[in-house]
């Protein structure tokens, strides 16, 4: 495919300097907080959306980690609407008593947007955060964390749509997702 | 302010330079220079870094500089971009909901409604085909405000704008009320501003849904009746608003029944009504049919006021158009804005409710 006009520029073309309609990068680079070490004391935050079936894809994945012996508590939250952040209070807490957490579960545009906002205020309040988002809305979390400067975020991505699934429809995937969870909010050198 | 530095031979150098670098929405722009850029904002009396927008969600400051340089691409002039900035400032109401019908599955336009004097001084089109091309103020200032979602809040397609099908008015859709040809008080009259401001309202819209009659012995009982099958269709009804942009004949006929605004109003907010089980097989309310609900109907709408009447178009024929709200519920509502600096922002009650199902 021709990607443009044909073009011949010389040495001696004049130049034009043309502004930016993107925002200026940002001088500091944010970083995700730290992964930690696993633990059976660890407190596990839960961030649900409430959208369907977001509940129980969390608690199949926690079962899974309460399994691996790496849940001492679990601190929960449950937004009251999907398509909106969570709340600074919210957030707060989740930041403030938790070890790691759980971001549960984008399915959609608007929702997805939302809890990739509300990982990346997780991440920037010191608490590393895995955000489950099913497989069309992955780019969601790149775009999202690049518009703010921060590095890829930690991202599961699970099969779409989770909406209607039944247990064995979660099940037949959340082993794999667990173990992502446990190895991007773990640290691997312990 | 990031800039790039272009080598040119001609124009076409320029513009296919932003094409590379992924500045535009698919039509050609127009090339934004430092020293265009400094013009504008000295004729604008105008600071580059003072934040116009702030994004909800994704917690992003759009500056006055960055606002100017998507005008600029848009092809806008320095009287046009007033009136991006003042939907700039509505759809930072949080009733508004930025985020939500940006980057939704539902595809939603932020549609823009122009009442008062700026309508004139900038050109704008509340006349024959307002909703068509063919006027610059109507092409660039929906257009800015796209090219700003899509440079400063990443709301580049399949990336952060998930719609499935979005439609045209997503590269513009702005519009002024005909209010000369309007037989009511002004859409911003009656929501509560002096005749002499300019507003701009936005509503987060799907595209618009046809409302066309016969043009001869047209009787008003016949207009609300198509209009009600239009405003209450299966396929958008919710608790949501919605613009109905009435044509001047149709407003004629109905004023000459005797019809105010209001009356208009109420009357296609009872008779959009259907019935819970109409709604529960159409897949708009969520549940198996049971008894009763053959009986039991909703509006379209919470209150007549969520039926945002207003006058466009030409005198030739009888057409109008309903645009429906985003969502399968009350999930963006309508924000009129001043188009004055620190003007008064204006939402609709009652506010959005959780929006059910897909978003």
């Amino acid at each position: 495919m021709n990607t443009g006009l044909p073009m011949t520029i010389t040495d001696t073309a004049p130049r034009e300097t043309l502004a930016s309609p993107r925002l200026d990068r940002p001088t500091d680079a944010p970083r995700l907080a730290p992964a930690v070490v696993r633990s059976a004391a660890l407190i596990i935050g839960v961030l649900s959306n409430g959208k369907p079936n977001a509940d129980h894809v969390i608690d199949a994945v926690l079962d899974r980690l309460a399994r691996a012996g790496t849940i001492g508590r679990i601190e929960r939250v449950t937004k009251a609407d999907p398509s909106l952040p969570a709340t600074a209070a919210e957030l707060d807490v989740l930041a403030s008593r938790a070890d790691v957490v759980l971001a549960a579960v984008g399915d959609c545009g608007s929702c997805s947007s939302c809890l990739v906002s509300d990982t990346v205020e997780l991440e920037r309040r010191g608490a590393p955060t895995a955000v489950l988002l099913t497989g069309p809305f992955v780019p969601v979390a790149g775009a999202l964390a690049s518009l703010r400067g921060y590095p890829p975020l930690r991202v599961v991505a699970i099969p779409h749509p989770v909406a209607d699934l039944d247990t064995e429809g979660i099940a037949a995937f959340v082993e794999i997702a667990a173990a992502q969870v446990a190895a991007l909010l773990f640290d691997a050198t312990e | 302010m990031d800039t790039v530095e272009v080598a040119y031979e001609s124009c076409a150098e320029i513009i296919e330079r932003c094409y590379a670098e992924g500045w535009t929405d698919g039509l050609p722009v127009v090339p934004a220079t430092t020293e265009l850029v400094d013009r504008c904002l000295a004729e604008l009396g105008w600071n580059a870094d003072d934040v116009l927008f702030h994004a909800p969600v994704r917690h992003i400051d759009v500056p006055a500089g960055k606002v100017v340089v998507n005008a600029i691409l848009a092809g806008c002039l320095p009287p046009h971009i007033p009136v991006v900035a003042a939907a700039l400032r509505a759809m930072e109401h949080p009733d508004f909901r930025a985020n939500v019908p940006v980057a939704s599955t539902g595809g939603a336009a932020p549609v823009l409604l122009v009442n008062g004097p700026a309508r004139d001084a900038i050109g704008l089109n509340c006349g024959g085909n307002l909703f068509g091309p063919g006027h610059r103020a109507n092409a660039v200032i929906g257009r800015a405000l796209r090219l700003i979602l899509l440079n400063c809040l990443g709301a580049t397609p399949g990336v952060l704008d998930l719609s499935i099908q979005g439609w045209t008015g997503k590269y513009t859709c702005c519009f002024g009320e005909n209010e000369s040809l309007s037989p009511w008080a002004p859409f911003h009259v009656r929501r509560g501003f002096e005749q002499t401001t300019s507003t701009v309202t936005v509503l987060a819209c799907e595209s618009p849904h046809n409302v066309l009659t016969r043009v001869g012995d047209l009787d008003a009982d016949t207009l609300l009746y198509c209009a009600a099958s239009v405003v209450g269709g299966l396929g958008s009804h919710s608790n949501g608003q919605g613009y109905l942009i009435l044509s001047p004949q149709h407003a004629r006929v109905l004023a000459d029944a005797g019809y105010d605004a209001r009356s208009v109003q109420e009357h296609l907010f009872e008779a959009s009504r259907r019935s819970i089980a109409e709604l529960k097989r159409s897949g708009r309310l969520d549940g198996r049919v049971e008894i009763g609900d053959d009986s039991r109907t909703r509006p379209r709408g919470e209150t007549p006021d969520d039926i945002l009447l207003a006058v466009g178009g030409s005198e030739n024929g009888c057409c109008s158009a309903w645009f429906p709200s985003w969502s399968r519920g009350r999930g963006s509502i309508a924000v009129t804005a001043e188009i004055a600096p620190d003007g008064v922002v204006l939402a609709t009650n009652p506010g959005p409710t959780v929006a059910p199902g897909t978003g």
